[in-house]
């Protein structure tokens, strides 16, 4: 058995956070050198400490730091990098970056420039969509004139046509920025000009479009991969359902309830449309699936999705890896064409759930802040992707996702049990996460049942109520502590009047050294007391 | 007058070994109450009068006297602690650490109480894990708590519907203010909007009242508790 030689010798990531660490990984898996790039919020972070060099672009702002594309390029060549692989989010979809990283003489590890601009913006998309037969959801295909007041009674009009409520979708746009909700005609003007002006920060293009919006409906989309020779391959579909201010939440490969037929004809109406647009590398082609069965296609998104992890466990394929040799000229591997073949009868079951520094009962509000405990699960069939480690700040100037849980187990419901036990070992203090509302989630009969819909969140989760009973907890545990000022909670309880010494370290086990340290205690302290403390 | 009208001004006397639990005011939404939490009634047959004990652990206290253990690990219905002043069948087990075991009617959770620091008044303040959610609750004295609260009683009368200061709770950059000073607001109503994390954020009004101050100006950078706006 031969080892193929690394496409590059040494690769820019345009990045920060879990991707840039999870892209690193791959690079090095791969033997080649990574280059990382931060802002000066980034200095001591996980994806700096793990490159093999780091070069500055600036202030801690996006817009003076990471979506800077001459400092990017810049970086690239004076590293002496090969390539540039551009993650998800910042540069990952702006033609305008491809191109420039093409004009320095440097593969971009990505779809050229061309097939961005077809695909990567919605209304090229819907347009294509249109001309290969691909239903798209109901919608215009020509930016709102938001720059123009005289023609608010046209645009009214039209809208009133597709039907209210509807949603205002920003042309450029990904992970719902620069997206309204609008119920009646009078407050669209506003939310275009609002959906807009978002839009013009996030992407700095601030076209923005009508699309009905399906509800109930399922999102689900499919992962392709494509090589230079005009071969495309659908490794499977994920189940993206579970979002609030339409931001995934929950992810899971394969969708739940599709059958072999639905999963065929999905497969192939993405295919359809890559081959249109002579996609190459990886990208996802999202559809809204209603109630009656029917696929409306979305969007397209031209890069590595935050939740590529679920399809790499349930395909058996390393999708960044793959990406780097087909940036590389390499064609689609045997793996990939095999794993194309059983993408529509997939045999095991992942699930993803997105730990995001935000409140659950609030709203989901961002909760930037200094992380304290960070104790990850491990053990059968779990994967973490993440950049935090205890003591890591999580700045307010970036997408506040802090670590990605995948499980991997052979059916459905294993995977959820495994969600489940997974969570449990879970603790993070410093900064409130979305941790409450995922241990719902696994908990959930709706879920396990595979009632899965885009308002399954407002239905399902009672933020408040889960609140509530919380604090309810947290009070009357400490003050029974604090009441029994014995044994163990003396140590743990006194605080400055205990000597530091022999205070525990609040944040030791460190990632993986959770679990074993949790059950270890659990069988100890119920040895000492003689009590039964089988969890519940 | 309303003073004198109202019933038992002063609550009956409590145990000095009770505690006051609430969240501390970073965790804290609007009007979330304190509970106290007392110990069981001591028998005196038990012979322990847990005098000089400082209640919020600061001494490590023997515990009066080791139950006979059950099957069930809860304590026997003489031993229950008292809840604002109503016996709890719920017991806190240690299980290693800083991390504990809340059994209540059989139900297990687990629960982390992080070491706990000295906050201003006595009161010591500590992180709490609980079902995914963090807080940081503060526990003090009840005797003291209770001392302060006379103390202010009268200003905090008359100081009821007074000026409320909004401020901000996560740090970003203020894209736009819809009030200015002297309009009148509804509860509800947005006042302004802030960027954080890349998303925009609406602020709304907590309460009905009039704008009497606005603290920042559109493009403002604003940290944590940064005075957005002064409603009166």
């Amino acid at each position: 058995m031969t080892v193929e030689p690394p496409p590059f010798r040494r690769v820019l990531i345009a990045n920060r956070g879990e991707i840039a660490v999870r892209i690193i990984r791959a690079c090095h898996e791969m033997g080649m050198e990574a280059v990382a790039v931060y802002s000066d919020a980034d200095v001591a972070a996980a994806h700096v400490r793990l490159a093999d060099a780091a070069v500055r672009l600036g202030p801690p702002p996006p817009s003076e730091s990471y979506l800077r594309i001459d400092a990017v390029v810049e970086a690239a060549l004076a590293m002496g990098a090969q390539a540039i692989h551009p993650g998800y989010g910042f540069l990952a979809e702006r033609a305008a970056f491809a191109r420039a990283v093409e004009a320095a003489g440097l593969v971009f590890v990505g779809p050229s420039s061309e097939a961005i601009d077809a695909l990567g913006d919605k209304l090229h998309a819907r347009r294509l969509a249109a001309k290969v037969d691909v239903p798209s959801v109901p919608g215009t295909l020509e930016p709102a004139p938001v720059d123009h007041p005289d023609q608010v009674a046209e645009i009214i009009a039209t809208a009133k046509r597709i039907g209210f409520p509807l949603l205002v979708k920003a042309a450029a746009g990904g992970g719902g920025r620069g997206m309204r909700r609008v119920t009646r005609p009078e407050d669209l003007a506003a939310a275009l000009v609002s959906g807009s002006g978002e839009a013009a920060s996030a992407f700095g293009d601030g076209s923005v479009y009508l699309e009905r919006e399906i509800l109930p409906a399922r999102h689900i989309e499919v992962q392709l991969l494509a090589d230079a020779y005009g071969k495309v391959v659908a490794l499977g579909e994920r189940d993206c359902s579970l979002q609030r201010r339409h931001q995934k939440l929950v992810e899971e490969a394969p969708a739940p309830g599709l059958t072999e037929a639905q999963r065929r004809h999905l497969h192939g109406l993405a295919i359809r449309l890559a081959e249109a647009a002579g996609l190459r590398n990886a990208a996802t082609c999202e559809f809204l699936h209603d109630p009656d069965g029917n696929f409306w296609f979305l969007e397209v998104n031209t890069r590595l999705q935050v939740e590529h992890g679920v399809t790499e466990l349930v395909a058996g394929v390393d999708i960044v890896r793959e990406q780097f040799r087909i940036a590389g000229g390499a064609p689609l591997s045997a793996e990939v064409l095999a794993a194309g073949e059983r993408a529509a009868t997939p045999s095991s079951h992942s699930i993803e759930v997105r730990i995001a520094a935000e409140d659950p009962s609030r709203a989901f509000a961002p909760t930037p802040g200094r992380v304290g405990r960070w104790t990850m699960p491990s053990g059968p069939g779990v994967r973490v992707d993440t950049a935090i480690e205890a003591g890591d700040r999580v700045p307010p100037d970036y997408d506040n996702l802090i670590a990605k849980l995948m499980v991997h187990a052979p059916n459905r419901d294993a995977a959820i049990a495994r969600l489940r036990r997974a969570l449990d070992e879970t603790e993070i203090g410093g900064v409130q996460t979305t941790l409450p509302f995922h241990r719902v989630v696994a908990r959930s009969d709706a879920f396990r049942r595979g009632e899965l819909s885009t308002g399954w969140v407002e239905v399902n989760w009672d933020g408040a109520a889960a609140r509530t009973e919380a604090v309810r907890k947290a009070l009357l545990a400490t003050g029974l502590a604090v009441l029994d000022g014995s044994g163990a909670a003396a140590g743990a309880l006194a605080g400055a009047a205990a000597s530091p010494a022999t205070l525990p370290d609040p944040y030791g086990g460190g990632p993986g050294g959770g679990g074993a340290t949790v059950s270890g205690a659990w069988r100890r302290c119920a040895r000492a007391q003689g009590v039964d403390r089988w969890p519940s | 007058m309303a003073e004198l009208s109202k019933p038992a001004a002063t609550p009956p006397p409590s145990d000095p070994r009770a505690v006051r639990i609430r969240l501390a005011p970073a965790s804290r939404l609007a009007e979330e109450p304190a509970i106290r939490v007392s110990p069981a009634a001591e028998p005196l047959r038990m012979g322990n009068p847990a005098t000089g004990h400082g209640p919020l652990g600061g001494v490590a206290v023997p515990r009066p006297a080791q139950k006979a253990p059950s099957n069930t690990g809860e304590p026997a219905p003489d031993h229950h602690p008292l809840v604002d002043d109503a016996p709890t069948d719920a017991a806190l087990h240690a299980a290693g650490g800083t991390r504990f075991v809340l059994v209540e009617a059989g139900v297990r959770t687990a629960v982390i109480l992080e070491p706990g620091t000295a906050a201003e008044g006595g009161i010591t303040r500590r992180e709490v894990l609980v079902d995914g959610f963090r807080f940081e609750v503060d526990a003090e004295s009840e005797r003291i708590a209770a001392l302060r609260e006379r103390a202010t009683r009268g200003r905090a009368a008359s100081g009821h519907g007074g000026p409320l200061e909004v401020k901000a709770i996560i740090p970003g950059k203020v894209v736009s203010i819809s009030v200015k000073p002297g309009d009148a607001v509804t509860a509800g109503q947005q006042l302004l909007v802030v960027e954080a994390m890349k998303m925009q954020n609406e602020l709304r009004a907590p309460r009905d009242g009039t704008i009497s101050r606005v603290g920042v100006a559109q493009g403002a950078n604003i940290d944590v508790g940064d005075l957005l706006v002064v409603i009166s």
